[in-house]
């Protein structure tokens, strides 16, 4: 009797899901969306219907992030669509706080004329109207202890560090017998030159391909890949021109974007690991 | 040689935020308050563009306070047309919460 109750409720629950998203993917038309957390219950069959909707998305994503990158590469876009709220816990705009765009005026000339057909602008509109979203701020910053412990991981000691983040907010390391170097700032994030005979290249992959390339390459010289979640495997790929010894050479850079899907999980980890 | 750099940040406070309206967003883009650009090398400027798409994105970036921050964007995308009569397509990125 209890296995009955449970299945028609999990059919409940999953009816009530596969409705929401057709509700949703209705009326927002080209905006992407999510499935609200709270009706994503601990079923295989919704969860499965929610990847199906993710794997939509994130076409779309994939698109919009390759357009993103190349503009500029420091902008960094963390990949996952706006949480769905209810408007009745929309609030007023944080105080406090002026954020600003990389490149306000942008690096390339504005239109004269912007048109946009009406009715898309409309459901638009629609779309975005019962939406909230979030902003982050407030970074954690970590002790010259728990940096010690990063670059351990990486594979360098506390002994081998030459600068501390008290007098240049970087911990830097420096392993003696090959000279290579690690730095970490006070937020952990790290940079890391690898001497290696085998040139990092992907060329011509699918994110999910580059992603598994950079990961691999990641977990073979040790640098700690705990941040990505298992969901996210996308990557950006592009050529770029480094200048090593006087010299020039075109190499490529993969960076793997993560964040942790904060609607259920926050703190959220934002960022990026970048090879090349 | 590789080089490997992580720029991943574990923040600690978040707080909901309205989003502006499309038709303001589409203003911000007017005021010169986004970040725009073309496909193809040669397309540095346009005469007109055509919203086709809009997408909502987290970027993170720097505040005017100098703190980092991850905040939400629209992304439009669709065709832009310049003097010479060609077109290309386009992305332009808006900072969607109120500021």
């Amino acid at each position: 009797m209890k296995r009955e109750a449970e299945e028609k409720l999990k059919e409940a629950l999953l009816d009530a899901v596969r409705e929401e998203v057709d509700l949703i993917e209705r009326e927002t038309g080209d905006v992407p969306v999510s499935v609200p957390a709270s009706l994503i219950a601990a079923t295989d069959a919704m969860v499965a219907e929610v990847k199906a909707a993710d794997r939509r998305r994130r076409s779309l994503r994939r698109t919009v992030v390759a357009a993103l990158v190349s503009l500029a590469a420091c902008a960094v876009v963390i990949l996952f669509v706006l949480p769905f709220a209810d408007s009745d816990h929309e609030t007023d705009f944080v105080t406090g706080l002026q954020a600003e765009i990389l490149y306000p005026g942008g690096p390339y000339g504005f239109p004269d004329e912007i048109e946009i057909d009406p009715d898309r602008l409309e459901r638009f509109e629609k779309a975005v109207r019962k939406r909230s979203a979030y902003f982050y701020s407030d970074p954690a910053e970590y002790t010259e202890e728990e940096l010690d412990a990063i670059a351990e991981r990486i594979g360098f000691s506390p002994d081998q560090r030459i600068e501390s983040r008290i007098s240049r907010w970087s911990n830097v390391y420096e392993n003696p017998e090959t000279g290579e170097k690690l730095s970490i700032d006070r937020y952990g994030r790290y940079a890391y030159d690898i001497k290696t005979d085998e040139p990092f290249g992907v060329y011509s992959l699918t994110d999910e391909e580059s992603a598994n390339a950079a990961r691999t390459f990641l977990e073979d010289h040790h640098i700690p890949t705990d941040a990505f979640p298992e969901w996210e495997v996308s990557a950006t790929e592009w050529n770029t021109t480094f200048t090593e010894n006087g010299s020039i050479e075109e190499k490529t850079a993969v960076t793997i974007h993560f964040a942790a899907d904060d609607q259920d999980g926050f703190p959220v980890r934002g960022g990026g690991i970048s090879v090349h | 040689m590789s080089r490997v750099s992580s720029y991943a940040l574990t923040y600690q406070s978040k707080q909901r935020t309205e989003l502006v309206s499309v038709s303001e967003a589409i203003e911000r883009i007017r005021r010169g308050e986004a970040m725009i650009g073309y496909e193809g090398d040669h397309f540095d400027s346009a005469l007109r563009i055509v919203i086709e798409g809009l997408s909502c994105v987290y970027s993170d970036g720097t505040a005017a306070n100098g703190e980092y921050v991850i905040q939400p964007f629209y992304v439009f995308f669709g065709t832009a047309y310049n003097q010479k009569g060609e077109e290309t397509s386009f992305t332009a990125a808006v900072q969607a919460n109120r500021y």
